[in-house]
């Protein structure tokens, strides 16, 4: 076992994953080798430090609520599955006799809106959008608009130092 | 005697809730631990953590039991550490006075042990500092082979599977990883 | 199409088209956001939400509120800092409710919209944290329900 080969070793021997032969003639090396020896005590130092920065932050953290979140979380998941399941178990015949009695309630004419409002912008289409506000008119200085797409959320941010128009 | 990772599994997909409380509570530290370490900031690792846990139970099907439980988190772990750092790069211009603080997440092991000595506290606090400096500026991937075995202690193989790479991968990323990071603290270590 | 998902869709449109007959009920959140530290439980939920969309990551209630609004009344409501917002409500389309929604600081005019929201949609407006006040960044949640 040369200087060498232990440089190229060393991470492995400290990580333990050598076969045991060649950790016991890289460990007999360095025992006799400083500038080895220290090659090993260097990255035990790096272990150390490393391992202790994040265990310090690690203790800081409070989990305690780690559980009832995962768990609310957990019952909305039950929650989707299972309609899920119902939805699909659904007779066919209860469904087109639910779709009969809307077919007749609408043929009755029962419309319950208030006054029609000038359409502004484009019409929506009759199928669910993505985006929760569509924004026909925006003003206001040093604005910016952003969109989160999983929920369709829209923001409209502005800052408060220099933003501000009119009176 | 506790029940294996395996047979909580196996009880919570048939429908045994505290079979997966107890899974939670035996992994969540180890996972909190990867999060903090990946990332800035202790409520973006809590989030991780929450996640993490979530998903797991969402796609406990998907778990075959040919690894351990615990490099299977690992792996959810590390892909929403990767997603999150890939946001924070596209969130900055609605925080204009992140730029004012100077400093994004609060720094770790402000605290520092114990000693009487204010010097020496102070000492321990720069050390954890440049310490953390060091380790954020590590690349993600480089990031986490040093953090799945300096502080979790995952083996080459584990952490080949944790993130998908070869074993020669882990093994060649570990060693950069480590000059690197003796390089930026050669006077502190 | 799956009879199920048919009869369902119709129930739906007929909810809805009974919807709006008498105004609309606005909510109005007042959030603090910070760059750190706890979250109300009640905005949990929301938080990876908002943070996504902010990139703060801590958020609690300072302040809500509900209110019945009638179709083409401007309602106030008062929003931490001095400012308030005006929400005018203007009527319902598709499934959407239109109105206008002012934000001011005093009376300097912030944002001026007109906005359609999906019935019982959620939008956001925020103001940036401002140099000397303490306050931290501000997200008012707005929410709206035709009645």
């Amino acid at each position: 076992m040369t200087c060498a080969d232990v440089e190229r070793l060393v991470d492995a021997f400290a990580d333990a994953e050598l076969p045991a032969p060649t950790m016991l003639a890289v460990a007999r090396h360095a025992a006799g080798c400083t500038a080895c020896d220290e090659s090993v005590r260097g990255l035990q130092a790096l272990h150390d430090s490393v391992a202790r920065v994040v265990r310090d932050e690690l203790d800081a953290l409070d989990l305690s609520d780690v559980w009832s979140a995962v768990a609310a979380a957990a019952d909305h998941v039950d929650a989707r599955r299972s309609w899920s399941r119902r939805a699909r178990a659904v007779p066919a015949a209860v469904a087109a006799l639910a779709v009969a009695a809307a077919a007749v309630f609408w043929l009755q004419g029962v419309r319950v809106v208030p006054t029609r409002v000038a359409s502004i912008g484009p019409p929506l289409a009759r199928r669910t959008l993505p985006n929760q506000a569509f924004i026909d008119r925006l003003a206001g200085k040093d604005l910016k608009l952003r969109r989160e797409p999983r929920s369709g959320t829209t923001i409209i941010w502005v800052n408060a130092a220099s933003g501000g128009f009119g009176r | 005697m506790a029940p294996s990772d395996w047979e909580l599994v196996l009880r919570t997909r048939k429908g045994d809730r505290d079979a997966f409380r107890e899974l939670v509570e035996r992994y969540q530290r180890r996972v909190a631990s990867l999060a903090v370490g990946m990332l800035r900031n202790r409520e973006d690792a809590l989030d991780v953590v929450q996640e993490t846990f979530t998903r797991a139970y969402q796609h406990l099907d998907r778990f075959k039991g040919d690894s351990g439980f615990y490099t299977w988190l690992y792996r959810i772990a590390f892909n929403l550490c990767v997603d999150q750092q890939r946001r924070e790069g596209k969130l900055g211009e609605l925080r204009p006075e992140q730029e004012e603080t100077g400093e994004i997440g609060p720094p770790l092991a402000a605290d520092g042990p114990p000693p009487d000595e204010p010097f020496q506290r102070a000492r321990s606090a720069e050390i954890g500092r440049r310490v953390e400096q060091a380790i954020r500026e590590l690349t993600p991937d480089h990031r986490a082979v040093i953090l799945l075995r300096e502080v979790e202690g995952l083996s080459y193989e584990e952490i080949s599977r944790v993130l998908d790479c070869p074993k020669g991968t882990v093994m060649s990323r570990l060693h950069y990883a480590r000059r690197q990071l003796q390089s930026r603290l050669r006077e502190l270590l | 199409m799956n009879p199920a998902a048919l009869a369902l869709a119709l129930g739906a449109a007929l909810s809805i088209a009974v919807a709006g007959a008498f105004g609309m009920e606005v909510q109005i959140v007042s959030v603090r956001a910070a760059e750190r530290g706890p979250s109300d439980a009640e905005l949990q939920p929301l938080r990876a939400r908002l943070r996504r969309l902010v990139g703060y990551r801590s958020f609690r209630v300072v302040q809500q509120e509900r209110r019945q609004c009638s179709w083409r009344n401007t309602e106030e409501f008062a929003i931490p800092g001095g400012r308030s917002l005006r929400v005018l409500p203007k009527g319902m389309q598709d499934q959407a409710v239109m109105m206008q929604v002012r934000l001011l600081d005093g009376r300097r005019r912030l944002v001026d919209t007109d906005i359609r929201l999906r019935n019982r949609g959620t939008m956001l407006l925020g103001v940036g944290r401002q140099a000397g006040r303490a306050d931290g960044a501000l997200i008012i949640m707005l929410r709206a329900e035709a009645q």
